[in-house]
């Protein structure tokens, strides 16, 4: 019997097909543990007979600054590094999320954090801040104040690269920047390079089995993020409204800047061992 | 003052109501959302719940115009990373086989090998192009529907799909 041959239009028919698999609850049963979910945390609602009550609320207070004093005395640092093959994200201690790529560090102090919420931090990581007190990170020439959820920090070196998803983000250097929703930002010594807008959220890919995957991404966040694999300086003089869309195996990084600048036809030069420019 | 009113009108408290309603209208778009970004289906739920659950966190100050497009990016958020592309394996369940040929089983066999080749390609695709030739083609959306949700512009979700078909067929060449 000849092999069936399939046009674009019967892949299409044959996908319309398909059924995502049942799920193991009902929408009826998951509405009711939504409806749980929320009743439980008190957070989630304003009816909360915890924060409805002026006492209550007033003893929380002083039992929070009552255990501050003493948390104040004992210091203590946090240090999580990024693991390859591990993505799970790490919990802080107010419930906001850090997912850091492989290489990656942090350090803060747990028994502070209820007061002071401030990250040492060097490498690349996708942050989800809950609400609270302000929410510091800091790197070697910038600082970025959250001043709203979800956001992307890439550091290598002098360099630093922002992509806020959600809310907004302040970064203080030599300049100083308010990030909306969809901006980014890139930081050399503290001093703003480029600013743009992008309108969608994940178009870098962590590190999986030594390659870096792009889609649609300014040529800034790839530079940023090569150099921070790579340990090289790597500077263009591309415009920033490029991006590109592939992905670059890590293993010969000399390949992979040249597989960079082919569709831009732009041409990468070494300064030495350990810096590299990739002009127009 | 108009204007104001409008503005205002849109950022009040997200009631319990609309929150049922929007539960009601995009829960199961949303875990299947989350579904052809990670091909887990027990994640996909869980993953749609959270994305509930931040909506009601937030429901003080949610554009109640925008509810859509930020479950979406919540989920899109929350999925985040959650697998790499290789450990992709979607197992969409196949309604029905091509009328022709039902009772041949050499037919009946290819047609099971094209469709498990065909699930095994999506994992070759980029997420953005995956997620928006599933959407059309399992949700059945059309480009302005896809593009609203995931905040694109249309012609950015018909670049990503004919970036989808293309990888298919250049894959489907190249194993059939």
């Amino acid at each position: 019997m000849e092999k069936p041959k399939f046009s674009i239009e019967e892949i299409e028919k044959h996908a319309a097909n398909w059924q995502v698999p049942d799920p193991v609850l009902s929408k009826s049963e998951a509405w009711a543990k939504l409806q749980a979910r929320i009743a439980e945390n008190p957070s989630s609602s304003s009816k909360s007979p915890f924060y409805s009550s002026l006492w209550l609320r007033i003893a929380a207070v002083m039992a929070i600054i009552f255990a501050g004093g003493i948390l104040l005395l004992l210091m203590s640092s946090v240090e999580l590094d990024g693991i390859a093959s591990n993505n799970q994200a790490h919990i802080l201690p107010c419930g906001s999320e850090i997912e850091l790529a492989d290489g990656s560090h942090i350090s803060y102090n747990k028994y502070l954090w209820p007061l002071w919420r401030q990250i040492d931090f060097d490498g690349q990581a996708h942050f989800s801040v809950r609400k609270g007190r302000p929410f510091k990170i800091s790197t070697p020439h910038t600082t970025v104040d959250v001043l709203g959820t979800t956001f992307t920090v890439w550091v290598s070196g002098d360099d630093a690269f922002v992509h806020c998803e959600e809310g907004r983000v302040r970064l203080t250097g030599v300049d100083e920047v308010v990030l909306e929703a969809n901006d980014y930002a890139s930081l050399a010594n503290g001093s703003l390079t480029s600013k743009g807008s992008y309108n969608t959220v994940g178009f870098v890919q962590f590190e999986t089995q030594g390659a870096l995957q792009f889609e649609d991404a300014p040529i800034d966040l790839v530079c940023a993020a090569l150099s921070q694999r790579s340990g090289l300086t790597i500077k263009s003089t591309l415009p920033n409204t490029l991006r590109y869309t592939g992905t670059l195996d890590l293993v010969e990084i000399s390949t992979a800047l040249e597989v960079l600048a082919k569709p831009f036809d732009a041409s990468v030069n070494w300064v030495g061992d350990k810096q590299v420019e990739i002009h127009p | 003052m108009g204007i104001i009113r409008k503005i205002s009108g849109n950022k009040e408290e997200l009631t319990a109501q609309e929150f049922e309603r929007a539960f009601e209208m995009y829960y199961s778009s949303i875990r299947n959302y989350v579904y052809f970004k990670t091909s887990q289906s027990e994640l996909a739920e869980d993953m749609a719940q959270e994305a509930f659950v931040k909506l009601w966190e937030t429901r003080h100050r949610i554009d109640k115009t925008s509810i859509k497009a930020y479950l979406y990016t919540i989920a899109g958020n929350l999925t985040i990373n959650q697998l790499k592309r290789d450990q992709l394996k979607y197992k969409f369940m196949n309604l029905q086989v091509r009328g022709k040929d039902i009772n041949n089983p050499q037919y009946i066999l290819e047609m099971q090998e094209f469709d498990a080749k065909l699930q095994h390609t999506l994992s070759k695709i980029p997420e953005g192009a995956r997620e928006v030739f599933l959407m059309n083609r399992i949700e059945d959306l059309k480009y302005h529907e896809i593009a609203e949700r995931l905040n694109l512009s249309v012609k950015a979700v018909e670049k990503r799909m004919s970036r989808a078909l293309a990888i298919i067929r250049e894959e489907l060449q190249r194993n059939l």
